[in-house]
């Protein structure tokens, strides 16, 4: 099931919350687990068992762990148990046909269960902090499994780490004051998606359906901008509903986003952009290797290891991997030589970021090699047309409205102004709106799939 | 709980009626207003869940039974405006309240297409004449918004005219285009635009086309079509509906038989182009004179065509008509069936370009 829709808006999500409500504290866990299950199956009931998979793997292997302490060896066992584990279910379901056509072999492409990349680091990173020290392994194969299957972002995160939220998960408080906060954010997510991302979207998918050899200049190059839009408030937007929902039911997701196109570099702007993944990559692989405590060397070869496995996560593609590899190579240059420079130039520096971030989503976007090639030949030949005047004229107001919603401005200025009854009133308004955009949905796609 | 939680207060009383309603409320069969049958929710059955049926079906069922839907549509048809957009739903909002698909791109289906109307000229045996209709922005473009990338249909039809033998139709559309060829709101062509392709056939078949003046048009007022039902736009203009009801001996669908072409029940519904010819049939067949040895006609169409037909009405005793989309039985078996003195094949190039089953041309 997806947020987005029709069925979760006015189907799922009142049910369970009035459930939730009524049910005892004792059992708030259990009820959560078995929403979470069912909320999962809507979309994949075959794939439930990979849940569940996914559940008691780290679960026992934890326990293990646990009770093992002192062992010389036995910990290390468990906890190669659930890497290899939770690695070994991503590569089968999601790597194993991409390996198979590099080397052209006859592997079979599986659907990607829902959300799996997202699951199983989370479960992973449990284990690693078990292991470590860092938290108590949980003794309660419910409560655990809640947190596992946990609706709100079990399929586009935030990644949540079973150390943020493990005091909650116990012992929170679902309170009308929270509640408030939560649906204002969650609707705001919704209108992110369902009113910008999906419609700037829709310019994005007029455009990269055109013959490559037609495109104009100017049309390549807006193209890349719709994309950077669309996947910027459709993920920010998904995050944001998760966090709001987890807020409703008593938890506290970290932040994902943090306005990342107003940045002055791509270091900042990966401090800025899905913020769990950064963080998690640096915890749980950059520091191991090492991180910049053994020299630059070592620190530049970190960093490839880390933007690689960035761009593959993303997807099973050669083009994923070109753009973690980007990522890699502007970061480098920035950290040795241009950070200096960039720092001093305010308008420079957000020229030199917004042309780098659009190549950088051309290559995200475009997973057929050849014709991201042709892509970006479009965007860097002169070619002029009056295309862009029809893409200017239609999708114009949108894109006004994408790039104001993409600065902190309209937070500031909300802000400034506090009626609550005035605020309340213009996300009902928001509100409306998207019921009328699902209602006549003519697209709404869902861009984690291959996630 | 209304004063420290506004938001909260106003989405459980939304939530609330709208829960009430999708569980009391009516269910609709048909939308006048989308001019399509709605889905109904679907039975439970525990293959459909497993497959993931059955969530697909009732999602769609949720969506289409959604409390005040036409007052949705209409929402998201002013905020469309709102956004200065020229185009809702896929129809491009033309100049003078035309409305135009926004075709721009080709499919997988195309290619084969082209390759079953070329194994199809091979196999007949009666002569063969193939018109691929442009649909109405290709012959109206000075109609489209500026700069919109649409797919350039004249040149594609020129370019498969040379491996395929096709009649062209667009010189004398574009020759006649002072008068409206098009519906502003529907996909289909006027009785005007039917009319030039029937001049054009009779040129080709050596057929003396007889004036437009000399038959007796009919009109059925206030038509908003398939575009209409899919754009919503702001100001309605509406079309009429141009017809001609020729005298035929009779018109024969399975064992029914009808005296006229036109169903002039359709006339007062939202469906005004279902008149012609009583909708999309698989096989019908119009007597026009019953006799001995009569002169016979075979066309393979789509809707277009539906309106163009009563004009031949004066040119042969007997048109056989297959529709590829709704018949079941074999071509091949028909054309066998009879002798044909010309064989017609025409389809609007919106619908040759995706339609599936042309395969159906080979059997």
């Amino acid at each position: 099931m997806v947020f987005s829709s029709l069925i979760f808006l006015f189907r799922f999500l009142p049910i369970a919350l009035l459930l939730l409500f009524l049910t005892p504290k004792k059992y708030q866990n259990l009820l959560l687990f078995i929403l979470s299950l069912i909320f999962y199956a809507w979309g994949e009931v075959r794939y439930i068992f990979i849940m569940f998979l996914s559940v008691v793997l780290d679960f026992f292997s934890s326990q293990g762990i646990k009770r093992y302490r002192n062992h010389p060896w036995l910990p290390n066992v468990f906890l190669m148990i659930s890497i290899f584990g939770n690695l070994g279910m991503l590569f089968f379901f999601k790597y194993l046909g991409f390996i198979g056509s590099l080397f052209a072999l006859d592997l079979p492409t599986l659907t990607l269960p829902l959300g799996i990349s997202f699951y199983t680091f989370q479960t992973m990173s449990y284990t690693i902090d078990v292991y470590r020290g860092k938290v108590e392994a949980e003794d309660n194969i419910i409560d655990f499994g809640a947190f596992v299957c946990l609706f709100p972002q079990l399929i586009a995160g935030p990644i949540v780490k079973y150390s943020q939220i493990a005091f909650e998960l116990k012992h929170r408080v679902m309170s009308m004051a929270q509640f408030e906060s939560g649906l204002k954010l969650f609707l705001l997510g919704l209108a992110s998606k369902v009113l910008l991302a999906n419609n700037i979207g829709m310019m994005w998918d007029d455009i990269i359906r055109l013959p490559v050899e037609s495109l104009s200049t100017m049309t390549a190059w807006l193209g890349t901008l719709a994309f950077g839009f669309q996947i910027y408030f459709d993920f920010s937007g998904y995050s944001l509903m998760a966090i709001g929902l987890g807020s409703m039911l008593g938890f506290n997701f970290p932040q994902n986003f943090n306005y990342p196109y107003i940045s002055k570099s791509m270091t900042e702007f990966w401090n800025r952009w899905h913020m769990t993944l950064g963080s998690w990559f640096k915890e749980y692989v950059y520091i191991p290797l090492g991180g910049n405590r053994k020299g630059t060397g070592r620190q530049i070869l970190n960093l490839l290891i880390v933007w690689f496995l960035t761009g593959f996560w993303h997807g099973a593609a050669i083009n994923f991997i070109l753009w973690g590899l980007y990522f890699f190579v502007l970061l480098v240059i920035e950290k040795l030589v241009l950070m200096k420079w960039l720092n001093k130039r305010p308008i420079l520096s957000r020229i030199y970021f917004i042309f780098f971030i659009l190549i950088g989503w051309a290559i995200f976007a475009i997973s057929d090699l050849t014709l991201l090639g042709q892509y970006l030949q479009a965007m860097f030949t002169l070619q002029p047309s009056s295309q862009w005047m029809y893409f200017i004229s239609n999708y114009g107001v949108v894109l006004l409205f994408c790039l104001i919603f993409s600065t902190d401005i309209p937070k500031k200025v909300m802000s400034s102004v506090s009626f609550p009854m005035v605020e309340a009133s213009m996300v009902t308004v928001l509100f409306l709106f998207c019921i009328a955009y699902l209602v006549d949905s003519s697209y709404n796609p869902f861009l984690y799939f291959r996630f | 709980m209304f004063k420290k939680q506004p938001l909260s207060a106003m989405i459980s009383c939304l939530a609330v009626l709208i829960l009430l309603f999708d569980f009391l409320g009516p269910i609709r069969v048909f939308s006048a207003y989308e001019n399509r049958y709605l889905t109904q929710r679907p039975s439970l059955n525990w293959d459909d869940v497993v497959d993931g049926k059955w969530m697909l079906t009732y999602e769609e069922y949720i969506n289409d039974q959604f409390m005040l839907r036409d007052g949705w549509i209409s929402l998201k048809s002013l905020s469309e405006r709102f956004l200065m957009k020229k185009e809702n739903n896929g129809i491009l909002f033309g100049k003078d309240g035309y409305l135009f698909e926004k075709l721009m791109e080709l499919n997988e289906q195309t290619a084969l297409n082209l390759r079953y109307l070329a194994e199809f000229e091979a196999l007949v045996k009666a002569p063969l004449t193939s018109v691929i209709i442009p649909n109405s922005y290709a012959i109206l473009p000075h109609y489209l918004p500026k700069g919109v990338p649409l797919l350039d249909q004249l040149s594609l039809i020129e370019k498969w005219d040379e491996k395929l033998d096709l009649l062209l139709i667009d010189a004398q559309l574009k020759a006649n285009a002072s008068k409206q060829l098009y519906y502003r709101n529907d996909h289909h062509w006027t009785l005007e635009g039917a009319y030039v392709a029937y001049t054009v056939l009779c040129e080709k078949w050596n057929l003396t086309p007889l004036p437009f003046d000399s038959f007796s048009i009919e009109y059925a007022p206030d038509f908003l079509g398939t575009y209409y039902a899919k754009a919503k736009p702001s100001q309605i203009n509406p079309d009429r509906l141009g017809f001609i009801d020729p005298t035929i001996d009779s018109y024969i669908i399975g064992n029914q038989s009808f005296p006229s072409l036109i169903d002039r029940s359709k006339l007062s519904t939202h469906d005004k182009y279902g008149a012609f010819l009583y909708g999309n049939i698989g096989l019908s067949t119009v007597v026009v004179n019953e006799k001995e040895d009569p002169s016979r006609l075979l066309v393979i169409k789509d809707s277009y065509a539906n309106s163009m037909i009563p004009f031949l009405t004066a040119h042969f005793d007997e048109i056989v008509i297959v529709d590829l989309r709704h018949f079941s039985g074999s071509l091949s078996a028909v054309m066998q069936s009879e002798t044909f003195d010309q064989i017609l094949f025409m389809q609007n190039f919106s619908n040759f370009i995706s339609d599936a089953h042309l395969a159906k041309l080979r059997y």
